[in-house]
């Protein structure tokens, strides 16, 4: 039964438009193949720059164009719709000796930096690929990926990145040593006049750690590792606070508001921590770790993989307690990734049999789209485009396809 | 936990990546023997996760340096205590599995294998993608009565190994060599062994040992079914119908259990067999009129009398022929004798048995082999019962079952409380024979084999 409607997923991309009037395009998404095994994912601020780090060490740029006007054409009947997502360029260079195993762009400074296995932290220079904005090296540069500096060698393999999505605080970690710095003047850096980071801290936690995350105010940094998530000053780097749990935590998350703070864990449970008071709260009854664990924008909704379903807990009022979760059916083999957008509640998932699907919850519990993929999903994102108050989705698979549509 | 009724219903696992783990002490050799595996021409690319920083001599292996993490869970169950280094970087390789086709994990020395083995059961993205093909425990030969003496790390590498490979033994003489590899084999009958000398063992018999086979340990060591009985001692009388009088002493024990037969004119080991189920009944009280001795085996249970003091039991014998008693303690202990007419009676026949594991918390091994077939649900519900109470006791428990209805051999193992199970290939036509290991602390034998006769159909 399963596999016959795999198959008719296969050959139809089904496309519904529900109530609250979000629809994914009625254009075919853009597909293209890196070339790569994809390990990292960092999706530009601006919405028209991806970045994707491999397995070898690559690291690789797509430039994209998003065409005008064609969203008025949704509704013309007969013809194939054409693709109104086009790669502008697609750059790469393979300066790290490993895996690149985390990838972010870091607002303040608008440059790109990556983690890797080779235990290096890498800071690239670019010119010329956001399309709207002026080019950030000198002008004489060409457009084009420059290289890269190296920011910091640690002992072990970065494990996790994080960037402040205002100012210049970064946090990351080698193994289990986690560092705190601001990324200060890079073009100052680059000529070797000051350091590139400075005000660094070191922490030790008692495991690798797994996540990193800045609070929605930047003020607190978030550890999950093996016992709990740990919660820093950002700036000082002392502890604020443990929120313990005797178990392997995978993920950290902030609610919008950023009174609570999320995880999974590797005992198939997710956990949620009210911030202020420190208690704990345990969701079971996964079938899977719950790799993926994600806040809704409004706050309301908590979604979390841990299966071939998409388990929404309801955070509206009072919170969880005593209410049963939203579950999203659909897929049909484990849900390796899913974002929430951050401006309304469309979620996007990918799941190992390569489908990606769109969902409109809780309105609707169908996907209002499904695409497949060439291989099993493995990172899945949201870019907003300011300019056009427009969003755009973006997934990748262990293939090295990526895939980009908008909503 | 879900085991076998499940777990039958699971297609070929054959594209799961086969992982070999190797443990030892310090010293004991692993990276040597590392090296050996690595450097040979076997046409296997293999990536290698080291949790000691040891010299690998081979340059194009992939290498992956991790601290040991252990992780444990809150619900205190050991059984999920796992390895969060193995999680990660086993999942890290699998995005890159076009670059080899096996994967070698070196412990530190003082690791505990079980972690690493359970990792390959209790994580869901672990054992999805990779097998537990070995265990391999390396040993000093020099020094490893002085590890199995102090440290418990060293009793559980030996406890759970497939394969054990005994290093250094130019440093001791053969016949130390050969103690060693009794004591060994007493605690893990399982384990194949080899002796070596700088890591030179077949790569064969180190690699690829998943479809682990009993028979063929069974070849290397014909007596590892050799059971160990709950009674020490066995007699055989052949006596003229009449009343004899049983004379049990003072004993070093609160009671001595012994079971009564007639009958029997078959060998004192043969009888044994017959009588060994009837130990783990529960034993029957002593009357003061004389007990008819019949063809269905009693167990009755004697109370220490005070020192100097002595308890007689009749047993009455309706017909002439054989009387055997099977006793829990050798006969010199609680002066024990049959008399009749005020002389004790020789027995023309008997036979010391080994005795059931005496040193309760060392690693000891059972093993048993059943003609029948297993019904598949009772065998479910023993197993799952089995696991979830004693699990922490048990090692490794491997086996091949003929299960009731089903054609193929079920061949499973455990590592504490989880299972792993599939079936293998079709029984070959004539006898099948099923074979169940167990490695572990507190082994009760005779309630195991009760346990498990009781699944046949």
């Amino acid at each position: 039964m399963s596999a016959l409607r795999r198959k008719a997923k296969r050959t139809t991309a089904r496309t519904r438009e529900v109530s609250i009037g979000v629809h994914a395009s009625a254009h075919p998404p853009l597909r293209m193949s890196l070339g790569t095994y994809p390990r990292s994912l960092a999706l530009a601020l601006h919405g028209d720059v991806v970045a994707v780090g491999g397995a070898d060490g690559d690291l690789h740029l797509v430039g994209l164009t998003y065409s005008q006007g064609l969203r008025a054409s949704n509704g013309v009947q007969g013809g194939a719709l054409a693709q109104d997502v086009t790669p502008r360029f697609h750059w790469s260079a393979t300066e790290h000796t490993h895996a690149v195993t985390a990838l972010k762009w870091h607002p303040a400074t608008r440059r790109l930096l990556s983690g890797s296995d080779d235990c290096s932290l890498r800071i690239w220079s670019i010119s010329g690929a956001e399309a709207a904005e002026p080019v950030l090296e000198p002008a004489a540069r060409k457009p084009g990926l420059h290289g890269s500096t190296v920011l910091f060698t640690g002992a072990a393999p970065v494990a996790a990145l994080a960037v402040a999505t205002q100012g210049h605080r970064i946090a990351w970690a080698h193994g289990r040593v986690c560092y705190f710095a601001n990324l200060g003047n890079v073009e100052q850096g680059q000529q070797g006049a000051a350091p590139l980071l400075s005000d660094l801290t070191s922490i030790e936690l008692p495991s690798t750690v797994a996540a990193i995350a800045f609070s929605p105010s930047n003020k607190t940094i978030a550890v999950a590792a093996y016992g709990g998530i740990w919660l820093y000053d950002a700036t000082r780097g002392n502890l604020v606070k443990h929120l313990p749990y005797q178990g392997a935590i995978l993920s950290a998350a902030f609610s919008p508001l950023g009174s609570m703070v999320a995880g999974g864990c590797l005992d198939k449970s997710v956990h949620f921590w009210r911030i202020a008071s420190g208690r704990d709260a345990q969701m079971s009854g996964y079938e899977r770790k719950p790799t993926a664990v994600q806040w809704s924008a409004d706050n309301n909704w908590l979604a979390t993989n841990g299966g071939n379903e998409v388990c929404l807990w309801p955070f509206a009022g009072k919170g969880p307690e005593g209410q049963a979760p939203t579950t999203l059916y659909g897929h049909t083999a484990p849900v390796e990734q899913l974002a929430f957008s951050p401006l309304v509640n469309v979620l996007i998932s990918g799941d190992r049999d390569g489908y990606v699907m769109l969902w409109a919850p809780p309105e609707s519990c169908d996907p209002i789209a499904t695409y497949p993929m060439s291989g099993s999903v493995c990172e899945v994102g949201w870019m907003l485009r300011p300019a056009e108050g427009e969003l755009a989705w973006a997934a990748l698979a262990a293939s090295g396809e990526l895939m980009v549509g908008r909503l | 936990m879900q085991l076998m009724c499940n777990k039958m219903a699971v297609p070929n696992k054959s594209q799961r990546i086969p992982v070999t783990v190797i443990t030892g002490f310090l010293g004991s050799g692993k990276t040597t023997l590392l090296n050996r595996i690595l450097s040979e021409q076997h046409g296997h690319r293999i990536a290698v996760i080291e949790n000691e920083f040891g010299e690998i001599g081979i340059d194009q292996a992939l290498v992956i340096n991790a601290d040991e993490e252990v992780f444990e869970m809150s619900n205190g169950c050991i059984c999920c205590t796992v390895r969060g280094d193995l999680i990660r970087v086993l999942g890290n390789l699998n995005k890159r599995r076009d670059k080899f086709e096996r994967v070698i994990v070196e412990t530190t020395g003082l690791a505990n294998p079980g972690p690493v083995a359970q990792t390959f059961f209790v994580d869901d993205e672990v054992s999805e993608n990779y097998v537990l093909d070995g265990i391999i425990t390396v040993v000093d030969a020099k020094h490893l009565m002085l590890h199995l003496h102090d440290s418990v790390e060293a009793q559980e590498q030996v406890g759970f190994a497939d394969v054990l490979i005994f290093n250094k033994c130019d440093l001791v003489d053969p016949s130390e060599l050969a103690v060693l590899q009794a004591i060994v084999a007493a605690r893990n009958p399982m384990a194949r062994v080899f002796v070596a000398e700088y890591g030179n063992v077949p790569l064969q018999d180190v690699l690829d040992i998943g479809g682990f086979d009993l028979r063929r340990a069974l070849e290397l060591r014909p007596a590892f079914l050799a059971p160990e009985y709950p009674f020490e001692w066995g007699g055989q009388y052949m006596l003229a119908p009449g009343t004899y009088d049983l004379h049990v002493g003072h004993g070093p024990d609160a009671s001595i259990d012994i079971c009564v037969v007639g009958g029997a004119e078959c060998a004192l080991t043969v009888a044994a067999e017959r009588v060994f189920r009837t130990f783990s009944e529960p034993p029957q009280g002593i009357t003061v009129e004389p007990i008819v001795v019949g063809e269905q085996p009693r167990v009755y249970r004697v109370p220490n009398p005070a020192p100097d003091q002595h308890v007689t039991i009749s047993w009455s014998l309706p017909t002439a022929g054989s009387l055997m008693m099977f006793t829990q303690h050798r006969p010199e202990e609680f002066a024990l004798a049959l008399w009749q007419n005020g002389l004790p009676l020789a027995p023309r026949a008997q036979h010391e048995f080994a005795p059931q594991h005496t040193h309760e918390e060392a690693v000891s091994s059972v093993a048993f082999s059943f003609d029948g077939a297993f019904d598949e649900g009772v065998l479910n519900a023993f197993f799952s019962k089995l696991l979830r109470e004693q699990g922490a006791n048990i090692y490794r428990m491997k086996g091949i079952l003929n299960i009731a209805g089903h054609d193929r051999r079920y061949v499973f193992q455990a590592v504490h409380m989880l299972f792993d199970g599939k079936p293998d290939s079709v029984w070959p036509p004539g006898s099948r024979t099923s074979q169940v290991v167990f490695i572990g602390k507190q082994l009760d034998r005779a309630k195991l084999y009760q346990g498990l006769q009781q699944c046949l159909r």
